[in-house]
This record gives C-alpha cells, sequence and structure tokens, in this order.
C-alpha cells in the first residue's frame, strides 16, 4: 500500500513527531508508516486522515501487490 | 486509541532481569559447588524473566509495537519449534556416548526461553529496521 502521509504531512507543515503526537503513537510508527514499512488500522488511518484533512482514499492507495 | 495489549507495567523489565540474574547466579552456584551443570535451573529463571521483560509495556507503546511483537512471537514458536523437536528426536533415538553436562532433551522451560529469546530479538531487530530512514 502507498501513501501521501509524508507529502500531506509537509503541506500541513507538521513534524512526525507533532502528527504523532495528534494521532497518540510514536515518532517510530509515523515514521514507518511514511516509508511504507507498517500499515496501520483503519482507526489510525482515519485519525491521521482526518489530522491531515485529506480523504482517506487519497492518503492511503492500494497496490497490485495488495490483491494477491 | 486502543488499551494496551499487554499485561504487565513497563517496570516489569526490571523485575525480569532481576529474575534472569538470579537464575544465572544459582546456575553458576550449583556448577561451582555440587559440580551440576544444571541447564534446567537456568532456563527457569531465564524463561520466567523473560515473560515479564517481553509481555510488559514498552517505552513506545502503540499499535506497530503490538503487530512487531505478535509477528516475532510467531516466528520464534516455529524457530524454536522447530529446534526443540530436532535436539529432542536426534537425542532421544540415536545413542551415542554423551559428554558429561549435555541437556538429555529440551525441556519445557528451555523451549520457553529459547521462543522468547528468539523473539526478543526479532522484535529489536525489525523495531529497529522499521523505524529507520528517519529524515528528520
Amino acid at each position: 500500500m502507498k501513501n501521501l502521509v509524508k507529502v500531506e504531512r509537509t503541506r500541513m507543515d507538521l513534524t512526525q513527531a507533532a502528527l504523532a503526537d495528534k494521532v497518540q503513537v510514536s515518532r517510530q510508527t509515523i515514521i514507518a508508516i511514511e516509508n511504507g514499512k507498517f500499515t496501520p488500522s483503519t482507526v489510525l488511518a482515519l485519525k491521521i486522515a482526518s489530522i491531515l484533512q485529506c480523504p482517506l482514499e487519497k492518503l492511503f492507495e492500494l497496490e497490485p501487490d495488495d490483491w494477491a | 486509541m486502543a488499551k494496551s495489549a499487554f499485561s504487565y507495567a513497563r517496570w516489569c523489565k526490571l523485575l525480569g532481569v532481576l529474575i534472569i540474574l538470579a537464575g544465572i547466579a544459582s546456575f553458576f552456584s550449583k556448577w561451582q559447588r555440587k559440580d551440576i551443570v544444571d541447564w534446567n535451573e537456568l532456563a527457569i529463571g531465564c524463561s520466567w524473566g523473560l515473560v515479564f521483560i517481553y509481555f510488559s509495556k514498552e517505552k513506545q507503546d502503540d499499535e506497530m509495537t503490538y503487530t512487531l511483537k505478535f509477528k516475532a512471537l510467531a516466528k520464534a514458536l516455529i524457530i524454536s519449534f522447530t529446534i526443540t523437536h530436532l535436539y529432542n528426536y536426534i537425542a532421544l533415538n540415536w545413542r551415542y556416548e554423551r559428554p558429561h553436562g549435555e541437556i538429555l532433551s529440551i525441556s519445557a522451560y528451555q523451549f520457553l526461553a529459547l521462543t522468547l529469546v528468539i523473539a526478543t530479538g526479532l522484535f529489536y531487530y525489525s523495531w529497529r529496521n522499521v523505524a529507520s530512514n528517519n529524515d528528520q
């Protein structure tokens, strides 16, 4: 799954630590999500989308591999 | 946010370390005083200690921690079960002269200790890997 968390976070002028604080996870979790190494739960994805004021389907996008 | 999936408070990690140290001390004490190499004694301390270390909360306790811990434990279980099964099969079925102090078969305590050692290592390794490439 690819995501635009880093792009949208930068657009909102938020640091990784600030976003992590707002969605109540560690900064390492935000780093892992941005790098595509960790797929967040639905609840966390919705929280991130809400903070970044971006539709969920725009923020997270399925890749062909996700259907395999 | 979901409540922590892990039962023990963070300070229980220290308790775990103390239990492991007690197990190691007991192992060496028995070895020196009675010349008995009791691997089970060591495994009892290590397994109890590692239970407290592995199943207590981390400094950064969130859903990624739970996921990584679960994955590490699942992998460790398969690896240690394979090692245990192979060792026990060979040790119990092949008749050969064994040197003094060699483990006859892997006990439940040793299996648990081995599983948790592998799981702990895998967890911290994957945590470092996943949280690397920090750009800030």
